[in-house]
């Protein structure tokens, strides 16, 4: 069945990942190497709000939407047209074996006027709703709590702007609603209302929308090794996951700004289960048990990328050069000893980051990240970290600044790991290594990207999306 | 839980007595907090994915554990999840582990994969002994060099020293 997908118009690239992520958990079989079928509402631009989308039941189509961060509703359609005489043509051919079942004499029903990029008054509303008598609706009408929400959606041609096409042209849709998204969500997990906050704490949007990617739910056990604050966890706790979380840092990880203001405190504020294990750790040297594979159905983080953020890894820079022998700590002052380190690059730490993934997550299990990458004006393409055991799935990018970006990565396992797969990654990752170097060398990412300064400026960008002068569109929102 | 929600709810009254009763009110505020600091402990799921990575070790798992305290906390029954976990244990570990923090009902051998769907009351005693046993204060320690890795308000501390990379 194809259903009307309706976005809300933010995070542009994130939107149909995050509907094909949920449909594969919501039982929607989709065959190998293929993906959902998408299509577009006639001379629709990719970035409109409206998609069509094939589902197998209207019962995932619900699912979805109810999970879902960025769908605003599913729906059926009824009829379509870019006149409301052709609307009117549209809806009579549609099969009453289809309309009548909620039109009933016994039903509640209710219809609601939506607008996009146009504003439409009361009274004009009233009028687009008592045109459409040619429906036989039997029901009653009731505002609060219909058994059938109707929705006619109007929008003409929009603007052009910044020399980027327009996105929608005049179109008139009408369609039962079967599914819309519990936004309510935002506002509880904001992290202006969060008890322990770090400069990288994930916004609550982008931790939900990974969450979803990652597929977590009840039953399942998701891990991030560089939990921070916890805030991507408390998401998929959310969700219902069980949740597991390491870092470096004690400072973060265990002492938080006091008793009851920590990564626990995070998840107890939400009445959420507590994770069933926090760690220190350092992800460059993981004290894995030997044999231990498989454990975790995903993975989920933001590694440690830039300055102030940064990476750091055990062994402290002379000794990991080789220039100086380690210190032998004293006996005496082994507990409360503080380890130095050095730093962590970028390509290390995903290197790292996908061994660990390709050994310990079960099989189809994701793997969902943050990667930086520097905006090529040429549109020259961007190499993404690889590994033999994983496929790429989804890629969504986050425009951060004129030239830096950041780009949401879901990869799922495809391959058993073993150790012949851990050579072949070696070998890759030496030609990533090798490639990305280059790269680096006319970016300098590692000062620039993931400092909290950007990070902030995205969230004021993303709230600013009602402007009616938006300075980017696409996945620029 | 009980408890813990007692003190939250005292600590809620008192807070609207007059001043005069600070010292006491603040006195009650950590016993608060200190209950609530209890609630969350590293636990055997944990201890059985964990081993000393020290540079040479051979004898690295499992860490034995010194336990100073341990406590019970009631965790949700999930037994999709419990299956998922009982393919990946180590069974003599989680055994050992949990006999060291004073609970010994788990059978010595791994029981069939069938007694998961079969037998609830063997999957209770394994979700009891893998979530709901709790370390206090206390240690990991390295079966072969005897390298302590201290848990401190539930988090295991698994980074090593310079000289141990
Ligand atoms: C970008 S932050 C993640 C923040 C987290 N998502 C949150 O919501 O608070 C990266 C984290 O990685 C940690 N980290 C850096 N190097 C590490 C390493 N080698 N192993 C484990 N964690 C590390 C840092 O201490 C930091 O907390």
């Amino acid at each position: 069945m194809w259903f009307l997908c309706v976005f809300y118009h933010r995070l542009l690239d994130f939107r149909k990942p995050e509907v094909e992520a949920l449909a594969e958990l919501f039982g929607e079989e989709i065959a190998e190497n293929e993906t959902l079928q998408w299509r577009l509402p006639e001379h629709h631009h990719n970035d409109t709000p409206f998609h069509f989308v094939q589902l197998s039941s209207e019962e995932i189509a619900q699912n979805i939407a109810k999970r879902s961060i960025l769908v605003k509703g599913m729906y059926e359609l009824w009829g379509e047209g870019t006149c409301y005489e052709e609307l009117r043509d549209s809806i009579k051919s549609y099969p009453d074996s289809r309309k009548l079942p909620f039109l009933t004499p016994g039903s509640t029903f209710r219809i609601s006027v939506e607008t996009f990029g146009k504003a439409m008054t009361f009274d004009e509303q009233k009028d687009r709703i008592y045109s459409l008598t040619y429906i036989p609706f039997e029901g009653k009408v009731n505002l609060k709590n219909p058994d059938h929400n109707f929705f006619l959606m109007e929008m003409d041609e929009s603007e052009e702007n910044n020399g980027l096409p327009p996105i929608v042209q005049r179109r008139i849709f009408f369609g039962r609603e079967v599914g819309f998204a519990d936004r309510k969500l935002l506002p509880t997990f904001q992290l202006k209302s969060r008890n322990y906050l770090g400069p990288t704490a994930m916004d609550a949007e982008m931790a939900f929308l990974m969450a979803n990617q990652a597929k977590a739910t009840s039953g399942k056990l998701v891990y991030d090794p560089f939990v921070g604050t916890g805030s991507i966890l408390v998401s998929a706790a959310r969700f219902g996951a069980m949740t597991m979380g390491a870092d470096i840092d004690i400072r973060v990880v265990r002492d938080g700004r006091g008793p009851d203001c920590n990564v626990w405190s995070n998840f107890k504020q939400y009445g959420l289960p507590m994770p069933v294990a926090l760690l220190r750790m350092d992800n460059n040297l993981p004290p894995w048990r030997s044999g231990l594979k498989e454990i975790f159905d995903a993975i989920i983080c933001d590694p440690p990328y830039g300055v102030r953020a940064g990476g750091r890894k055990s062994g402290g820079r002379k000794i990991l050069r080789g220039t100086v022998d380690p210190y032998t700590v004293p006996e005496d002052k082994r507990t409360d000893h503080i380890p130095s380190t050095g730093a962590y690059s970028l390509v290390e730490c995903v290197h790292d980051l996908l061994n660990l993934a390709a050994r310990m997550l079960v099989m189809k299990g994701r793997l969902v990240f943050f990667f930086p990458v520097l905006r090529d004006e040429n549109g020259g393409e961007v190499k993404f970290p690889e590994h033999p055991c994983f496929k790429l799935v989804a890629v969504s990018e986050q425009i951060l600044s004129s030239r830096y970006s950041r780009v949401l990565l879901t990869m799922v396992k495809v391959e058993p790991y073993s150790e012949e797969i851990e050579e072949a990654a070696r070998l890759m990752h030496l030609e990533f290594r090798e490639n990305h170097l280059k790269w680096l060398e006319d970016g300098n990412i590692h000062s620039s990207v993931f400092k909290p300064s950007d990070a902030s400026q995205i969230h004021a960008d993303s709230k600013t999306f009602k402007d009616p002068k938006p300075k980017y569109r696409g996945k620029y929102v | 839980m009980s408890i813990i929600s007692h003190h939250d709810t005292c600590v809620f009254h008192l807070r609207r007595q007059p001043p005069r009763h600070f010292a006491f009110l603040a006195h009650l505020l950590l016993v608060a907090q200190r209950e609530r600091e209890r609630r969350k402990k590293m636990r055997l799921i944990v201890h059985n994915m964990l081993s000393c990575n020290i540079k040479g070790v051979v004898n690295k798992f499992p860490l034995l554990i010194e336990a100073e305290k341990v406590i019970e906390k009631e965790v949700d029954f999930n037994p999709d999840f419990l299956r998922h976990m009982f393919a990946k244990i180590e069974w003599k570990a989680l055994v050992d582990g949990a006999r060291s923090m004073g609970y010994s009902e788990l059978p010595d051998y791994a029981p069939d994969t069938a007694a998961l769907d079969s037998d609830e009351s063997f999957l209770r005693k394994f979700h009891h002994a893998l979530l709901e046993l709790h370390l206090d204060e206390g240690s990991i320690v390295c079966p072969e060099t005897g390298r302590k890795f201290s848990v401190n308000k539930g988090i295991p501390n698994m980074l090593l020293h310079e000289d141990e990379v």
